[in-house]
Formats: structure tokens, C-alpha cells, sequence
């Protein structure tokens, strides 16, 4: 899963003398006891309050949280009501939320996927190596013992540890703010079938594991970015414009052929999880495209960062 | 799609050899058996783009681009489609004399009463499985068309025959029908329409997967889920045959492949009174998709009058300002020829 398991540089014939690898430079410090997982945690935790006590990002995140609630005050003002056969343009679920709260989280999740999730979690993420190459605080970070595989890997599990974070505020708000404002009860599927709520609870749970797994995703694209730049905002620029773009090119038909290709194709389809039977196909699919996007860019983000010549 | 790309680079899988008859007997014959699998419908029919719509029973969405259901088939009394959209379903499932339709974007259940002795009722009229697709394409089969068996493909994971249905007359547009049957249990997997000089399908429809295990009665049980607007319609009373349509200026001339379907064009025309029909109707955006296919339509006229022509790669439309339009997979020539051949309808509602 992350950039740690891929196979260190090897001293290849005839290559050109590269940075002098950090396993190494751990490895003639004298004096320092050997727990490899516990300083990797605590690296981690590090990197995780970094992030989260970050004002901005705690400022997003509120915000972030602001949205389910602005929809479902905005939808029980709507009074859909069951049967009128109106379908509120662009609201998938629209008519299905008048009989049952829970589903304000899928018409959350829908909607803020479009937008306000990826700027969240590019961000963080185009923040990641940037902002620190811009503070300057890179090569102090490398002159201690870190080792920039494991920094860049102990990168990318706090920036899909924020995803999963954003993504579960949505879910958590929006189930609160529903079950206040609608009746919640059994949930009926996209397929007609009725489940019980419990059940339907931990298919939100897996749809919500879902969204944040798309987004771990665009992170680590948001990474790979990162380690190109020593400007955080050129970054994040370049991650929404990417998103956009490929939102852009999936809506056109002319162009299907390459959809589900595209990162965010498989994004909606989360919906998999709502039919009975579950659509394996669909879901199976959308995790291999997350599963390649992370491993492309994650040994891009390698190959660059490992190879790359930090001056700030 | 990708179904076409995998058989096509995949050698041909091994069979007993089968002649034609045989393979028509076999598909006669053969009953279909329990199965549960993934059916993709594309259609590439060289159309202007359309207004796009979420609505999978859409006019627009059924002649453009691709199209999923999901079948879960126990026998024809006991079967279910599912039409997979985005964040939406729209589920056919029959249980016996009873079947439901459920939309879920409009979160309504439409409960039809079926006659016990006419199992076809409840199916739409469009090709939705290949079992139906392929039989209204063998009932074609004449002294028109060549047929043989091409070399075998594999279609869903299947060795299946390939069966080629050519028509004779170049005046058809089509080039060939290929029709694949199921090595095993003479099924059809898939039915595709070459157009004329084609060599890509421009119509497919065909499982992209499929396992013949019979599928959980619990999958083809319906409940109405609370709080969702059921309404009832009874198929029963009326012998599944009187559905309302009005036949009046309907005609098909000639026969085989040239078959010219003659129909009064203000079925077609924007204008017409059977129009005000609410955005909210599974068909309401069917005018603004026929206003885009006869905005790209251009004016002809020779001695059988004047009109506009509408050319696809598999379709003419030719809609005179007689008030008639005459639809064929046929070359303009054709249609041109049932104009002079028929009389105009009087129009009462067109100044002259």
C-alpha cells in the first residue's frame, strides 16, 4: 500500500552516483537503539499533528463539516415530498430522503465528492512536500535520520488518514443532521429492496470507506505533485485542476472510451454498495483504479523524491 | 466493448462444426436455462449528440451510447432486469402474474397484473436480452438474406458459434447481423448489426458476463418499499394486446430487408397534441431528442414530392411535407420509392 514496500535503489552499474541512501545513514549512527516501528509511529504522529493542528486545516475541515448541515436544513426547507414524482435537478436520492434521514449522507457524500472533498484533501496533500520545501524545513527534516522513503511513506498514510477523517466527518454530520431533521428508519436500496437500519449503517460505513479510499487515491496524486514543486499552492492548483478536468472529460460522451481510465470515474461509484445484490463488478472496479492511481503515483512520488536534490 | 476487443484477441475456441439449419434448429429449440448475468447494450449509430439524460427508459439513452442490465432469469414467469444508472436503479422484476416496475430516482413502484398465459407481456418492446433480440432477427431469415456460420468467438467466458445473416440487396444498409450462440446450451450471448462496409457493430447488445446457476428466489421477490408511490396497472383485463396505441397511419411497405415502416409524421414532428406531456414522464425528453436528430436532418425533394432526410449509418428517416415519414434501414432510394408508391395522408391541421 505505500511507497515503503517498493524495493530500495540498489546500487545499479553505471549509474550515476546518487544522494547517499538514508537506511544507510541511519545505520552509522552510533548510540541509538534499533526499534524501527516505534519511531515509525512516532514519525507518523508527528506528521498526523502536523497536519490536524494545522489552523487551516482545522478551518476546512469545520467547513467541511458546515456542508451536510447548509444541505439538509436546505432539503427539509424543500419538503420533498413522497410521490410527487419531482426529481430535484442534479439531487440523486432526493426522493428517497423525505422517508428516511440517512440517506442526506449519500446526497452529502454525492455532491461534496464533486468539489469540496478533493480540495480538502489536495490541500493537505499538495502541502505535503511542497510547503515544506518552501518553509525550507525539508532538509532539516532529511539531515535527522528519517530516511526519505519512509518520510515520504509516513506522508502518504497521514494524507490518507486525513481523507479518512474529512471523508467520515461528512458521513458522521450528515447522519446527525439527517436522523434530526427526517424520520430514519429501514432503508430502502436503489434496487427497491428494504434492509433493516442497522444494516444500512454499515453500508454507509462501507460507502464512506469507499469515498475515503478514492480520496487516499487523490492524495497520493496530490503527493506525487508535491515533490515536483517548492510551491504548496502551484501544488494544490495543479490537483483541482486535474480533478476538474477529468470530471470535465468524463461527462463527454465522444470521449467514453477513456472514462474509466480518468481518477474520478469510479468515484460515484459508491452506489454499488446500495443495490442488492451488491454490485461486485462495479466496486471491484473502482478499488483496482484507486489501487493503480495509488501505486503509480506513489512510485512516482518515489523516484522523484528519492532522486531529487533538495535545496530548501 | 471491451467484450469485442478480448474475443477478438483470443484464438477462436474449438467446437463441433454446425451448419446454419442446425444452429437455427438448436436455438429453436433449445429452452433457455436458468441464468444470472450482465447484459451491455451499445449502439453507435453515427447520430448528432443528443440532449443527455439520466433516465435509463429514455428514447435518447437507448439510441446512443451503452447501456447496462443486470438479468437474474429463473424461467420466463420468473425473471429480473435491473438498469444499474448512476446513484439510480430501475428494476423490472416479474413473480409470477404479477410484475413490478420500480424506478428509484421517482422512488415508484408500478405493479402490473399479468395474464398466466402470455408470459411476453410484461417484456418491453426493445431488444432487452439477446434471447429476444435474436429471435425478432432469425424471424427475418429468407430467401432475402445469405446465412453461415462464421468461426467461432467467445463471448462472457463462452465458446460460442457465430451465426451471419447477410442481406442480398444492397440496398439494405446493413451490412450483416452476427448473432452468437452458446457452444453448450444453444443460447445467444450476443447480437450485433454491422452496418453496410462497417467493421465495427454500430448496434450491440450481448452479456459481458454470465453463469448459468439459477438465481436466488429472494432475488426475484418484490416488495413495495414504504413510502414509495405504487400505482397498479392491470395487463390482464385487456388480453395484453389492446395497449392503447392508435394503429391508424401505420403501414410497413414492402418486405424482408426493405421494409419501409410508414407512419404519420406528426408522431414524429414537435407540434403535435401528444405532446404535453410533462418533463417528469419517462418519455417527456423524447421531444427535445427528436428535435435535435431533425435539426441535422437536410431538405430533399423529386418527383415523389419533398421533405427532409434523416441518414444514420443503419437508419434513413424521410419526413415529407406531405405529413408522412417513412423509416427503413434502407439507402434514401428506397424510402424515396414508398413516398411515390403511397398516398398522402390528408393533413387537416397543415395550411397549404
Amino acid at each position: 500500500m505505500s511507497t515503503a514496500d517498493l524495493p530500495a535503489p540498489g546500487p545499479a552499474p553505471g549509474a550515476a552516483p546518487g544522494p547517499v541512501p538514508a537506511e544507510r545513514a541511519e545505520a552509522v549512527l552510533p548510540g541509538v537503539k534499533p526499534r524501527p516501528v516505534w519511531s515509525y509511529l512516532r514519525f507518523f504522529r508527528s506528521e498526523l499533528r502536523l497536519i490536524f493542528l494545522r489552523r487551516r486545516n482545522l478551518l476546512l475541515l469545520a467547513v467541511t463539516a458546515a456542508f451536510p448541515l447548509l444541505i439538509g436544513i436546505a432539503l427539509r426547507l424543500a419538503a420533498p415530498r413522497p410521490g410527487n414524482g419531482g426529481n430535484g435537478p442534479g439531487v440523486a436520492f432526493f426522493n428517497s430522503l423525505a422517508g428516511n434521514g440517512v440517506f442526506l449522507t449519500f446526497i452529502a457524500l454525492s455532491s461534496l465528492l464533486i468539489l469540496v472533498l478533493p480540495i480538502v484533501v489536495s490541500v493537505v496533500a499538495g502541502d505535503s512536500v511542497a510547503g515544506e520545501a518552501g518553509y525550507g524545513t525539508l532538509r532539516y527534516l532529511l539531515a535527522v535520520p528519517a530516511g526519505r522513503t519512509r518520510l515520504l511513506s509516513v506522508k502518504l498514510l497521514a494524507i490518507a488518514a486525513w481523507g479518512l477523517c474529512a471523508t467520515f466527518v461528512v458521513s458522521a454530520v450528515a447522519l446527525v443532521v439527517g436522523a434530526i431533521l427526517f424520520p430514519v428508519g429501514p432503508v430502502t436500496l436503489l434496487s427497491g429492496v428494504t434492509v433493516p437500519l442497522a444494516e444500512g449503517l454499515l453500508r454507509l460505513l462501507f460507502v464512506t470507506l469507499y469515498v475515503a479510499a478514492a480520496m487516499a487515491a487523490l492524495g497520493a496524486v496530490g503527493l506525487a505533485i508535491s515533490t515536483l514543486t517548492e510551491h504548496a499552492i502551484g501544488a494544490i492548483a495543479a490537483v483541482m485542476v486535474l480533478v476538474v478536468a477529468s470530471e470535465v472529460v468524463d461527462q463527454v460522451p465522444q470521449l467514453a472510451a477513456i472514462g474509466p481510465y480518468l481518477p474520478t470515474h469510479w468515484w460515484l461509484s459508491f452506489d454499488s454498495v446500495l443495490r442488492a445484490p451488491v454490485d461486485t463488478y462495479g466496486l471491484l472496479h473502482g478499488l483496482l483504479s484507486f489501487g493503480v492511481y495509488l501505486v503509480l503515483a506513489g512510485s512516482f512520488a518515489w523516484a522523484r523524491f528519492t532522486s531529487a536534490d533538495v535545496t530548501s | 466493448m471491451a467484450g469485442t476487443l478480448i474475443s477478438a484477441a483470443q484464438a477462436a475456441p474449438g467446437l463441433p462444426a454446425r451448419s446454419p439449419a442446425q444452429l437455427l434448429a438448436e436455438v429453436a429449440s433449445s429452452t433457455t436455462p436458468p441464468l444470472t448475468g450482465t447484459v451491455v447494450e451499445t449502439a453507435a449509430f453515427g447520430l448528432p449528440a443528443l440532449p443527455a439524460t439520466g433516465n435509463p427508459t429514455s428514447l435518447s439513452s437507448l439510441i446512443t451510447g451503452s447501456h447496462t442490465i443486470r438479468v437474474w432469469y429463473a424461467s420466463p414467469g420468473h425473471f429480473r432486469l435491473a438498469a444499474p444508472e448512476s446513484l439510480s436503479e430501475s428494476d423490472l422484476i416479474r413473480n409470477g402474474s404479477t410484475a413490478w416496475l420500480w424506478q428509484s430516482t421517482l422512488n415508484k413502484v408500478t405493479k402490473f397484473a399479468l395474464p398466466a398465459h402470455a408470459p411476453q407481456t410484461a417484456v418491453p418492446e426493445q431488444p432487452m436480452t439477446p434471447q429476444q433480440a435474436a429471435q425478432q432477427a432469425l424471424a427475418a431469415v429468407g430467401p432475402t438474406t445469405t446465412v453461415r456460420v462464421a468461426s467461432n468467438v467467445t463471448v462472457a467466458g463462452q465458446a460460442a458459434y457465430a451465426l451471419v445473416l447477410a442481406p442480398k440487396d444492397a440496398r439494405s444498409l446493413i451490412g450483416q447481423v452476427q448473432i452468437d450462440i452458446d457452444g453448450r446450451n444453444g443460447v445467444p450471448l450476443r447480437l450485433q448489426i454491422f452496418a453496410r462496409g462497417a467493421s465495427s457493430p454500430a448496434f450491440q447488445v450481448g452479456y459481458t458476463a454470465i453463469a448459468f446457476v439459477r438465481p436466488a428466489s429472494a432475488e426475484l421477490s418484490f416488495t413495495p418499499p414504504p413510502g414509495s408511490a405504487v400505482s397498479q396497472v392491470n395487463l390482464a383485463a385487456g388480453d395484453g394486446t389492446g395497449t392503447g396505441h392508435a394503429t391508424s397511419g401505420f403501414a410497413a411497405i414492402g418486405s424482408g430487408w426493405l421494409t419501409v415502416l410508414k407512419l404519420p409524421s406528426s408522431m414524429l414532428t414537435p407540434g403535435a397534441p401528444a405532446r404535453a406531456s410533462s418533463s417528469s414522464s419517462p418519455y417527456g425528453d423524447s421531444t427535445a431528442v427528436l428535435n435535435a436528430l431533425l435539426g441535422s436532418a437536410r431538405h430533399v425533394h423529386g418527383a415523389w414530392g419533398s421533405g427532409r432526410l434523416l441518414r444514420t449509418s443503419l437508419v434513413s428517416v424521410l419526413i415529407t411535407d406531405q405529413g408522412s415519414a417513412f423509416v427503413g434501414a434502407v439507402q434514401p432510394s428506397v424510402l424515396y420509392a414508398a413516398a411515390a408508391a403511397s398516398p398522402a395522408v390528408p393533413t387537416s391541421g397543415q395550411a397549404p
